[in-house]
């Protein structure tokens, strides 16, 4: 088994996170309906590397981002 | 006459009672509720008041003529009743307190090491955005953005944070990837607060 790959997704709880083996199609498949389903809802998706280093906004979902971290729509308090 | 549908916890038949026993000798139990109430209750949390009123009203004169059996039963309810609530109470705490670590763990996992040096040491970070702005992430959700003039000075406050509740540490946290990667978005949805003082809370840029 490789190293799992992971979107976490911020909610009341911290976060939920979705769990993937990027050798898996079904498991890949599975994580990337969820990124679009977030995409669809608004929601923003960042890769994070490790130490905050080459982060960047994700667009279309990468089966090889160790690291995702999607944030809800934000608004004007 | 009034109806109170029965929860299962003997509510129907508390106001009923009271609804048709209680009219002539209302001022004294309505004093020994308030009475109960205001010294016993006042003073804590507002789930404790309503412990204590569920557990003590019962006690009034109008159900003075119970049996013995009767007394127990509604006893054994009443306990009932307060350990459901204080487990429900700690369930909530318990859950409130793994989310708080969890969303700290997703922002430390994912602050630059100079970021995290200084919210360890201040509980805040510094952000600068694409544009070369500075921003200064304090702890919180409301007006917690500091925007930061070239001097070091903060001129206002910013506040946008996701729709959905979050921990405030998942508030910082995307608030920083914002900030870091979409600025202009995120200045145009931020209200903007003004500060009091004026306050240098980094060196000069030149």
């Amino acid at each position: 088994m490789g190293s799992m790959h992971e979107i976490a997704v911020m909610d009341r709880t911290g976060d939920t996170k979705t769990i993937w083996d990027p050798n898996k199609p079904d498991e890949i498949e599975m994580a990337k309906q969820t990124f679009d389903r977030l995409k669809t809802k608004g929601y923003a998706i960042f890769t994070v590397g490790k130490n905050g280093q080459k982060d960047e906004v994700m667009h279309k979902f990468d089966p090889k981002a160790e690291k995702m971290i999607a944030v809800a729509p934000i608004a004007g308090g | 006459m009034p109806y109170c549908s029965d929860t299962g916890t003997g509510s129907a038949n508390t106001w009923q009672y009271w609804m048709t026993t209680t009219a002539n000798s209302c001022t004294t139990d309505v004093n020994e509720t308030w009475i109960t109430w205001s010294t016993s209750s006042t003073t804590t949390i507002s789930t404790d008041v309503w412990i204590n009123w569920t557990s003590t009203a019962y006690t009034s004169s109008a159900y003075s003529d119970r049996t013995p059996k009767q007394a127990a039963e509604d006893e054994q309810r009443r306990l009932e009743r307060v350990a459901r609530e204080q487990e429900r109470i700690a369930k909530e705490l318990a859950e409130r307190e793994a989310a708080v670590k969890r969303a700290e763990e997703l922002l430390i996992g994912a602050l630059k090491p100079e970021q995290l040096a200084e919210y360890k040491e201040k509980k805040h970070f510094t952000v600068v955005g694409r544009s070369g702005g500075r921003y200064r992430i304090r702890h919180g959700r409301v007006a917690n953005v500091d925007v930061i003039d070239r001097e070091g000075f903060v001129i206002h406050r910013l506040c946008a944070h996701p729709i959905e509740t979050v921990p405030n540490h998942d508030t910082m946290l995307a608030q920083k990837l914002h900030l870091e990667h979409l600025e202009e978005d995120f200045l145009k949805i931020a209200n903007r607060h003004p500060i009091g003082a004026r306050e240098q809370v980094l060196p000069a840029l030149h």
